[in-house]
């Protein structure tokens, strides 16, 4: 389903692309559609609002190094410093959230229909969208909180 | 065996799946880590619960949809800048803007802070306990106990959770539970006691009703 999208997409890119320009919105690079396809791994199991520096592995690794009385509090903070997470666009959420519905439409379909169209189930289709829709709100809220206590945070000019 | 700071941390970027931790926006872990606990924040949304024409609580009384609505109150959803006065004896409920979701083997507890709970701000009213296997954001029950009105914003550090490892995991942790009423809610939910079997029976409408509830 995601080819048969981009297959009818593909050839109207330049003139939507053009459209929206004049709109002069901040552009969508290439590193936010990048941002928005790791994103979009996780949607279902957590907002995706944010993402840290480092990966998992890294973090605990830099964890495994500290030790009961002998690190010292700044050893410490340096480590838990790597928890601090970076809030996303809204519009890297709402670009993730697409992608996500183009890679699971079809899936969702086959579980809303078992039956080959007889005796749908349209509470699974119901749920999948409250889902969904929720995940990305709840995101979309977190990534203006976040922004909002990064700037009171922030040192006074 | 509650869990100290660093145990929190590695449970949080632990390398086995059915080990991790999920909270999630952690803004400012140097404000944020204690020494057993992970300070929260408060969401953007509230609900203050209706007394006009209510004389009390009665679960018995099925409302019909339009009433609904009426009875669970009024909702107030804050911008990310917004204000919302909590008045002395008035009481609210609220969400925690990190999400949750705790393996089947840790559990957790919600408390208030001590600068908060000082201008006589409580933040839970008896439901404080997080189960393994639990998944959403967490609601706070918050009351004003002190004399003057106290200011909230989203953002602000108000309450912490400590989590407890268990001797073993749950056999059955609150994602597999029969009645996961607050599986994976997003945003504060109001109570869904009419639910429960001893409330609403176990007619056919009431188990349709509880079985939207399982379907994940």
């Amino acid at each position: 389903m995601g080819s048969e999208a981009d297959a009818l997409l593909s050839p109207l890119a330049d003139s939507i692309a053009s459209a929206v320009n004049l709109l002069k919105l901040r552009r969508f690079e290439k590193s936010n559609a990048e941002t928005a396809k790791s994103l979009k791994e996780n949607l279902l199991q957590q907002p995706i609002s944010s993402r840290r520096r480092r990966s998992d592995e890294d973090i605990f690794s830099g964890l495994s190094l500290l030790r009961s009385r002998e690190s010292t509090p700044d050893q410490v903070y340096g480590a838990l410093a790597e928890f601090d997470e970076i809030p996303v666009a809204a519009s890297e959420i709402l670009a993730a959230g697409w992608l996500y519905r183009l890679s699971a439409f079809e899936a969702v379909l086959v579980r809303t229909f078992p039956e080959a169209g007889r005796n749908a189930d349209l509470r699974v289709y119901g749920k999948y969208v409250e889902k969904t829709d929720g995940m990305l709100q709840k995101s979309l809220e977190l990534a203006a909180v976040h922004a909002e206590v990064l700037r009171r945070l922030a040192p006074a000019c | 065996m509650l869990l100290s700071d660093i145990e929190i941390a590695k449970r949080l970027v632990d390398p086995k799946s059915d080990r991790k931790l999920v909270v999630t926006p952690i803004i400012s872990a140097k404000e944020q880590f204690g020494p057993s606990s992970l300070d929260v924040r408060l969401s953007t949304d509230f609900q203050r619960l209706e007394n006009m024409n209510r004389s009390h609580i009665d679960l018995d009384e099925r409302p019909r949809a339009d009433e609904k609505v009426y009875r669970e109150g009024k909702r107030i959803i804050l911008s990310a800048d917004g204000k919302f006065f909590l008045h002395p004896g008035e009481f609210v409920l609220a969400s925690t803007l990190e999400f949750f979701r705790l393996p089947d083997d840790l559990a957790g507890r919600i408390e208030g802070r001590s600068s908060w709970g000082r201008h006589g701000l409580l933040v839970h009213a008896t439901a404080g306990f997080v189960d393994p296997g639990f998944a959403g954001v967490l609601t706070f029950e918050l009351s004003n106990a002190g004399r003057l009105p106290i200011m909230l914003r989203p953002g602000l550090r108000i309450g912490q959770v400590c989590f407890f490892q268990m001797s073993e995991p749950s056999l059955i942790p609150y994602h597999a539970k029969h009645l996961a009423k607050y599986f994976e809610a997003t945003t504060l939910e109001t109570s869904k006691a009419d639910f429960d079997p001893e409330v609403s029976g176990t007619t056919p409408q009431a188990e349709k009703a509880r079985s939207t509830l399982k379907i994940r």
